[in-house]
């Protein structure tokens, strides 16, 4: 179920947010936007929810907490985190529990349809 | 702080060292000078001694001499023993014996036959002829000489008398020196004997076999050829015991060893007195060599005190912060040199302040170049996103083709921003390098596929010509991607529609242990000559690239110098130009390539 699937966006650059959802919608996928994380704390998360699409700096913390979050409340879900600058001291290995993939920013529309392909189609760990 | 210092031990040591072994040399030096003058004064003694017994057996024997001679020339004497007349003759000399001091007193006539003989008038008409001393008188001639007489020695003289140049008897005078005359002038120690006519007369040396003297006489025969240096004093061994000997000949100086007078000092008395002068000499130079250690001990402690100041202040300079001052303990060199620690350690906290608070600025100013990039990476995402969902929109291709040149010229604008901000995190020491073995292949690979679109786009052909064996590189592998990219960027740029970017690579053994050579190779425009040597200057001005900073090929050096590697060009303006990079291979490699050798 590649196509038609749930993937949840959380981005604070509006710019960034609509065109993901732009490209993702017409790649095929649902999307659900979100500019912060604050609507995780209540809301509760969809059950069928396949990839997160998380930026490193948001307003109210970074992008790997956020990531712990999600993977607790629904640990099938797989997690891209992107980000113009991770901090100099940030340690991609040590956040592996919880991000499954890493796409500086700029990437390209095609990076991202393939690393989301990717994603949906490999088993839940 | 407690005293602790190495250097000070070892130059406490030095000092005492030096201090005994001048202490020493100085007391064997004044061994020796005072041994010497002791053996001299020692020598002059026993030539004194011997001196004297010399004068006082010469005043003898003149007495003697003189008093023989006098009563032979008195014509008195000669007119009665010609005539016979005895009595007379007797009556005449007999006040002379107690006048002259003489106590053999005899006159013979012309045929040696005694006529008076006053001291033992029993001897009267004997025939003394054989007798030496009258034999040579008999014969007009005056003689002494000296004999033993039972415990006596007995000086003797005899002169011809003359009646009107007629012999007409002889003059016997003689006089008895008790042996205790001779151990009188000895001092204590000093030993006497006089050996008359080759004979031993007098012996005052004491447990001393004839033997062992005469032992001395023969050896003197020896002397006899060269009687200038029998005179020395020598050092002999007599019997068991050894002594400083002189010897002084008496009169005849055509035969100087027939009589002589012989002295001895023992030298155990005189080892004694040395051996004093020793325990002396050595106690004294003791106690001053124990006054200069303590004080030696006392004066070092300042210094060493200092020295512990200064190695423990150098320690902390070195391990720790410039923290303070050390204190200034000794008013010496050390001192001083403690006070210039003091001054260099306070102008080093000065420069380390101010060093730190412009590593402060730069690292702010990194940090706040950092803030700008992401500023403006992250709406840039959405920029490019936004223009490639548009690609999907149905647009006349001319509109489709501007598009992705805008994409495009977006790479540009990322490379430069990344340039930037590697620069100032390496200048302001923020950047931390990370070295790892890096496939070559597999990196230019990747960055050939990025940049694939834009030469695309340029109408350039992009490929690696990489042999499949090329080892793995030692090098922080973002760097080597910044340099990369900078140089594909570049080329890209110098590169018309039409031309060709190639990446070659090659394994070169030296120098140690070995260096990969890549080349990123464009049939670009070329740089003049006079462009390239300055070409990887920083802020350099390209007047024909207008849009670039000139910060590409300085990063490129710093990064690729950081790596400990080379960077250099080669170009032909007009042909193209080859930018060669040269950086170490990995260690796991070379040991491989080492054992597979």
């Amino acid at each position: 179920m590649a196509m038609g699937s749930n993937i949840l966006v959380i981005d604070d650059d509006a710019g960034t947010r609509e065109a993901l959802a732009d490209i993702l919608l017409r790649a095929g996928y649902r999307v659900t936007l979100l500019e912060d994380e604050s609507p995780l704390a209540t809301a509760k998360l969809a059950p069928d929810h396949r990839v997160a699409v998380v930026d490193y700096h948001l307003p109210s913390g970074n992008g790997v907490e956020v990531a712990a979050r999600l993977k607790a409340l629904n640990p099938g879900l797989r997690v891209v985190l992107i980000s113009a600058e991770l901090p100099q001291d940030f340690d991609l290995n040590f956040a592996a529990h919880v991000v499954d993939r890493f796409l500086a920013k700029p990437f390209s529309k095609d990076a991202i349809l393939e690393v989301v392909a990717q994603l949906c189609h490999s088993e839940s760990p | 702080m407690k005293v602790k210092s190495k250097v000070g031990v070892k130059l406490l040591g030095v000092n005492l060292l030096s201090l005994f072994v001048a202490l020493l040399g100085l007391l064997l030096i004044i061994q020796y000078l005072a041994t010497g003058q002791i053996l001299e004064w020692h020598r002059q003694r026993v030539e004194l001694v011997a001196r004297l017994v010399l004068a006082e057996y010469q005043g003898k024997l003149q007495q003697v001499m003189q008093a023989a001679s006098l009563l032979a020339d008195n014509p008195t004497y000669g007119e009665l023993l010609a005539a016979g007349e005895i009595a007379s003759l007797r009556n005449l000399i007999r006040p002379m014996l107690k006048a002259t001091g003489l106590q053999v007193l005899t006159i013979t006539d012309s045929q040696g036959i005694i006529q008076v003989r006053l001291h033992d008038p029993k001897g009267v008409g004997a025939n003394i002829s054989a007798n030496p001393l009258v034999r040579a008188s008999l014969k007009g001639k005056t003689a002494s000489r000296m004999t033993q007489w039972q415990d006596s020695i007995a000086l003797s003289a005899t002169a011809p008398i003359y009646l009107e140049e007629r012999l007409v008897g002889v003059v016997l005078a003689g006089v008895f020196i008790d042996k205790s005359f001779v151990e009188y002038l000895s001092r204590p120690g000093a030993e006497v004997a006089v050996f008359y006519g080759k004979r031993l007369v007098v012996n005052s040396f004491q447990n001393l076999p004839e033997k062992d003297l005469a032992e001395v006489v023969k050896s003197l025969d020896l002397g006899e050829s060269t009687p200038g240096t029998a005179l020395r004093v020598q050092q002999l061994k007599l019997g068991s015991q050894d002594y400083t000997l002189t010897y002084l000949p008496m009169g005849e100086e055509e035969k100087p060893w027939e009589n002589f007078i012989l002295v001895g000092v023992n030298r155990r008395e005189l080892d004694q007195t040395l051996t004093t002068l020793k325990l002396v000499i050595f106690g004294v130079g003791g106690a001053a060599a124990l006054v200069g250690a303590i004080l030696s001990v006392g004066l070092s402690q300042g210094m060493r005190r200092q020295i512990a100041h200064l190695t423990e202040g150098t320690r902390r300079a070195a391990s720790e912060e410039l923290a303070g001052d050390i204190p200034v303990t000794s008013r010496d060199e050390l001192g001083e040199l403690a006070e210039s620690f003091n001054a260099m350690t306070q102008a080093l906290r000065e420069k380390t302040q101010q060093l730190q608070e412009e590593r402060d600025r730069s690292v702010a100013n990194a940090e706040f170049l950092s803030m700008i990039v992401h500023d403006i990476k992250a709406p840039l995402t959405g920029v490019r996103l936004t223009i490639e969902a548009l690609e999907d929109e149905t647009l006349p291709p001319e509109i489709h083709q501007k598009l992705k040149g805008i994409i495009q010229r977006s790479e540009g604008l990322l490379l430069h921003l990344h340039n930037v901000l590697y620069l100032s995190r390496f200048e302001s020491g923020l950047l931390a390098l990370r070295p790892e073995a890096v496939p070559p292949a597999f990196l230019v690979s990747r960055l050939l596929h990025h940049f694939a679109p834009l030469a695309q786009h340029q109408g350039v052909q992009m490929t690696s010509e990489l042999p499949p064996d090329l080892p793995a590189l030692w090098v922080d592998e973002p760097s080597l991607e910044r340099v990369l990219a900078n140089l594909i960027v570049n080329a890209l740029e110098a590169t018309p529609r039409g031309g060709s970017i190639t990446v070659l690579g090659r394994l070169n053994p030296e120098p140690e242990p070995g260096e990969v050579e890549l080349v990123v190779a464009d049939t670009g425009c070329g740089i003049p000559l006079k462009d390239q040597e300055n070409l990887f200057e920083k802020y350099r001005l390209r007047p024909h690239k207008g849009s670039s900073s000139g910060l590409g090929l300085y990063i490129c050096k710093t990064l690729v110098e950081a790596n400990k590697g080379r960077i250099w060009v080669e170009s032909v303006p007009g042909e193209g130009t080859k930018f060669h990079l040269a950086l170490p291979v990995a260690r796991e490699v070379t040991e491989e390539l080492a054992q597979v050798a």
